[in-house]
C-alpha cells in the first residue's frame, strides 16, 4: 500500500548486491549437561517380549542444555551405538562366528545378548547415510584397509541442526572422554567390591579432537570427513567426523579400555531376581559369585543367577546390555559431571546477503511527516524564525523501510542513531538484508 | 522492546523481514510489483523529538538528536514500523507543512443511540499560506480496526477497504477517502465520511477491549496520502 509518494525512492539494478559471508558459531556442551538425567532425555520405542517382565530401551538418547521437560530447553546432540553386523563384538557373541539367519533373513542371537539386531541396525543406517552402503564398514583413518582400524563397535553422536548449523568448522571439534572406568575390585584388589558400572570415572580424561583436518579431509559421499585423534598422539585415529552431517563416530575399542572388568546391573529379561533383591528384569554382570549373597534358584536349585563374574565392558556390555543401558554408562560415567567442557566445537553458517545501496541525494528526504516537525501553525522547527533566506530543513531519520513495487512494507533496518540529513549532504545507506 | 547500542558506528545496517515480507516470501508471489521484490525503499524518524531544536537551538539541538535520542530495535509489524516517514520536496525553500483538522474534534464516541458520527477532515495551512503543490492531498488513508468500525456512505452502504491486514486482532482495515478541494482555496482538500460502529460487537468484544465490560477504547488514524499529514483520533463505543 503506497503512502505518500514523495516518500519513496526507487531501487535500480545498480543498487543492490548479493554477497555471501559464513557466520561462526561457539558451540560448548558441558559435563552435567550430557551425565544429567533431567537433560538426557530417553524415548521407550523397544519393548522386548517373553520372559519376565520386559526390557524397555531407547534406540538413540538426545542430550539438552536443560531439562528437557522446559519449552525452553534446546536438543543438542543424539547419541546411540551400533555394531558391525561382521565385526568382531557381534561374531564372538556366536562364538566367532557370523550370526545365524532365520528363513526370513532376521539374524538370530543367543538369549545372553540384547538388541543386538538394533545395534547392527543402527550401525547400518550410519553407513547407508554416510558411506553409501549399509553393508559397509568404518575405518578409522577414513581409507584405511587394515581390518585393526575397521570401527566395529561405534558410539555415534549427531549434533542437532540447531547447533551444527550448515556445517562444523575443521579443527575446531574436542572431546573430553574418560576411556577407562572406575576400576573395580577385579581391575585392582585395593579397590572396593561394589559395582562399577554406574561410578563416574576419575581416571584422567583423554581429549580427542579433529586437529589435522584441514589438511587431511576427504570429499565422500556422507560429505567431508576427517579423522578424530587422541590430542596427545595425533598418529592414533579413534574415530571419524562428518562436517556436513554433524556426526562424530568414535570407535569404542579405542575410546575406551574395552578388556577392563566391568560390573554392575543392567536391564535384561530375566523372570527372577539375580539376587533375591534386586527386581526381576535385571541382571548383574561382573560380580563375583563367590562374594555376593547367594539365594537358590527355585527352579533348578542353582546358588547363583548372576552373568559372567568376569565380564568386560567389550564385548560383554555391549553385546549383552540394551541401548539405553551403554548410552547411560557412557553419559554418566565417560564425561565426568561437573561443569566443565565435554564437547566444543564451532559451526558454520552460510549467510546469504543482498545488499542495498539507499541513495540519498542532497535534495531528497530533507522534510518530515513527524508531528514534532512542524509547530501548532505547521511551521517547520527546524528553521528559525527570521532565517527563512539562508537556513534550509534538515532531519533525522532513524529508520530504513525497504518496499516492494506497490509501497508494502517488507522489512526494516535501523540506525543505531539519528543521522543528520540536509541540502549539503547525500548519504548513502548499506542495508543488508541477509537469509 | 530494546533500544541499539549506539556506542558503534555502524556502516552497513541489518534490515529484518516484516510481517508483510514474511508473508510475501511465503506465497511466492512472482509478481514484481505486489510480491517480494525489493524496488524501493523510504526514510523515517518516529523517535526523533524535533521540539529539541526549537529548546535548545540548531548547533545545540542537533548535538543533543544525535547523541541523546535512543533508537528502538527494529519493529516487524508492517504497520507499526514507520510511523512518520521523510519525504522530498521539490521546493527547497519551504517553511510551512499541512495540518489536518477533523470535525467533531477530541473523542469520538458511539454511544447506543448514536451508532453513526461523520467525520470532517480538512488540510490547514497557516496564515493563509498555500499547500506546496507536490504534496496536496487528493485522497485521504483512514485506518481503523475492521472489527470495531466501518466506513459507510451517507446512504449506508459500507465502503470497501482498500487493505485489511489480517494478522493483528482487530483485522486493522485502510480506507480510502476522496478529497475535494476546500474553498478556502491555498490548496487545502477537504472531505467527509460516516465512521459507523458495527452491530456485530457483541459482549465479548467488550469484555475482552473493553473497560469495564462497557466502553471501548480504539484509536483510528486519518493520513493524508501525498503530505503524510496524521491525525490519530481517539474513539470511545459504549455498550448498546
Amino acid at each position: 500500500m503506497a503512502l505518500i509518494p514523495g516518500s519513496y525512492k526507487d531501487l535500480s539494478d545498480g543498487d543492490t548486491r548479493i554477497t555471501k559471508s559464513t557466520l561462526n558459531q561457539l558451540v560448548d556442551v558441558i559435563q552435567e549437561d550430557i551425565s544429567g538425567s533431567f537433560t538426557r532425555r530417553t524415548y521407550q520405542v523397544f519393548v522386548t517380549g517373553g520372559i519376565g517382565p520386559g526390557v524397555t530401551s531407547s534406540l538413540f538418547q538426545t542430550v539438552y542444555d536443560q531439562d528437557y521437560t522446559l519449552q525452553t530447553a534446546n536438543p543438542i546432540f543424539d547419541m546411540s551405538v551400533g555394531l558391525f553386523v561382521s565385526g568382531n563384538t557381534v561374531q564372538t557373541v556366536n562364538n566367532g562366528n557370523p550370526p545365524a539367519v532365520d528363513s526370513a533373513g532376521k539374524l538370530l542371537f543367543p538369549s545372553q545378548s540384547l538388541m543386538m539386531r538394533e545395534k547392527i541396525d543402527i550401525y547400518k543406517q550410519f553407513a547407508k547415510n554416510l558411506l553409501g552402503n549399509a553393508d559397509s564398514y568404518f575405518t578409522s583413518p577414513f581409507d584405511s584397509t587394515s581390518d585393526n582400524d575397521r570401527i566395529d563397535d561405534a558410539l555415534f553422536i549427531s549434533f542437532k541442526r540447531l547447533f551444527a548449523r550448515d556445517r562444523i568448522k575443521k579443527e575446531t571439534f574436542a572431546l573430553r572422554f574418560a576411556t577407562t572406568g572406575a576400576l573395580s575390585y577385579q581391575d585392582d584388589s585395593g579397590e572396593p567390591k561394589g559395582p562399577t558400572l554406574w561410578t563416574t570415572s576419575e581416571n584422567t580424561p583423554t581429549i580427542f579432537t579433529d586437529i589435522g583436518a584441514a589438511t587431511s579431509t576427504r570429499r565422500t559421499f556422507g560429505g567431508d570427513v576427517a579423522d578424530i585423534v587422541n590430542a596427545s598422539n595425533t598418529n592414533s585415529k579413534v574415530g571419524l567426523i562428518f562436517y556436513e552431517h554433524g556426526t562424530i563416530i568414535l570407535d569404542l575399542k579405542k575410546v575406551l579400555s574395552g578388556s577392563q572388568h566391568c560390573s554392575g546391573t543392567i536391564n535384561a529379561m530375566n523372570a527372577i531376581s539375580p539376587d533375591g533383591v534386586l527386581p526381576v528384569g535385571t541382571m548383574v554382570i561382573g560380580q563375583n559369585v563367590e562374594s555376593a549373597p547367594g539365594v537358590t534358584d527355585p527352579d533348578n536349585g542353582i546358588a547363583s543367577r548372576r552373568g559372567n563374574p568376569r565380564a568386560k565392558y567389550i564385548p560383554d556390555l555391549l553385546v549383552s546390555a540394551s541401548i539405553d543401558d551403554i548410552v547411560d554408562h557412557i553419559a554418566t560415567t565417560r564425561f565426568s559431571s561437573g561443569s566443565l567442557t565435554a564437547m566444543t566445537f564451532q559451526n558454520s553458517t552460510q549467510i546469504n546477503s543482498t545488499l542495498f545501496f539507499c541513495r540519498v541525494s542532497a535534495d531528497e528526504f530533507n522534510f518530515s511527516t513527524n508531528p514534532t516537525y512542524t509547530d501548532s501553525n505547521g511551521r517547520i522547527r527546524v528553521i528559525d524564525v527570521g532565517q527563512e533566506s539562508t537556513q534550509r530543513s534538515f532531519t533525522f531519520p532513524t529508520t530504513i523501510g525497504l518496499h516492494n513495487g506497490q509501497g508494502d512494507l517488507l522489512a526494516v533496518a535501523k540506525l543505531s542513531r539519528p543521522i543528520e540529513k540536509n541540502d549539503e549532504r547525500d548519504i548513502t545507506f548499506r542495508v543488508r538484508l541477509d537469509f | 522492546m530494546g533500544f541499539l547500542d549506539h556506542s558503534t558506528n555502524n556502516i552497513i545496517v541489518d534490515a529484518v523481514l516484516t510481517d508483510r515480507g514474511r508473508e510475501l516470501l511465503a506465497a511466492q508471489n512472482g509478481n514484481d510489483k505486489t510480491g517480494f521484490k525489493i524496488e524501493k525503499f523510504s526514510l523515517s524518524d518516529d523517535e526523533v523529538d524535533y521540539t529539541i531544536i526549537q529548546k535548545y537551538g540548531r548547533t545545540v539541538g542537533k548535538e543533543k538528536i544525535i547523541k541523546n535520542t535512543p533508537v528502538f530495535e527494529a519493529q516487524t509489524k508492517a504497520y507499526l514500523a514507520q510511523k512518520f516517514r521523510m519525504v522530498t520536496l521539490n521546493d527547497p525553500l519551504v517553511t510551512h507543512l499541512p495540518s489536518l483538522d477533523v470535525s467533531p474534534a477530541g473523542i469520538l464516541t458511539f454511544s447506543p443511540g448514536t451508532p453513526r458520527t461523520t467525520v470532517n477532515v480538512k488540510t490547514v495551512m497557516s496564515e493563509g499560506r498555500s499547500v506546496p503543490v507536490e504534496i496536496v492531498d487528493n485522497e485521504f488513508y483512514v485506518i481503523l480496526p475492521s472489527k470495531l468500525l466501518a466506513i459507510g456512505s451517507t446512504a449506508g452502504t459500507s465502503q470497501t477497504p482498500l487493505d485489511i491486514d489480517e494478522s493483528t486482532s482487530l483485522l486493522t482495515a485502510t480506507y480510502v477517502v476522496t478529497t475535494a478541494v476546500s474553498s478556502n482555496g491555498n490548496n487545502t482538500t477537504i472531505a467527509s465520511f460516516d465512521l459507523t460502529r458495527l452491530t456485530s460487537i457483541d459482549s465479548t468484544f467488550f469484555t475482552v477491549y473493553g473497560t469495564g465490560g462497557t466502553t471501548i477504547k480504539t484509536v483510528i488514524s486519518i493520513i493524508g496520502a501525498d503530505s503524510g499529514a496524521r491525525k490519530d483520533i481517539p474513539i470511545s463505543i459504549t455498550r448498546f
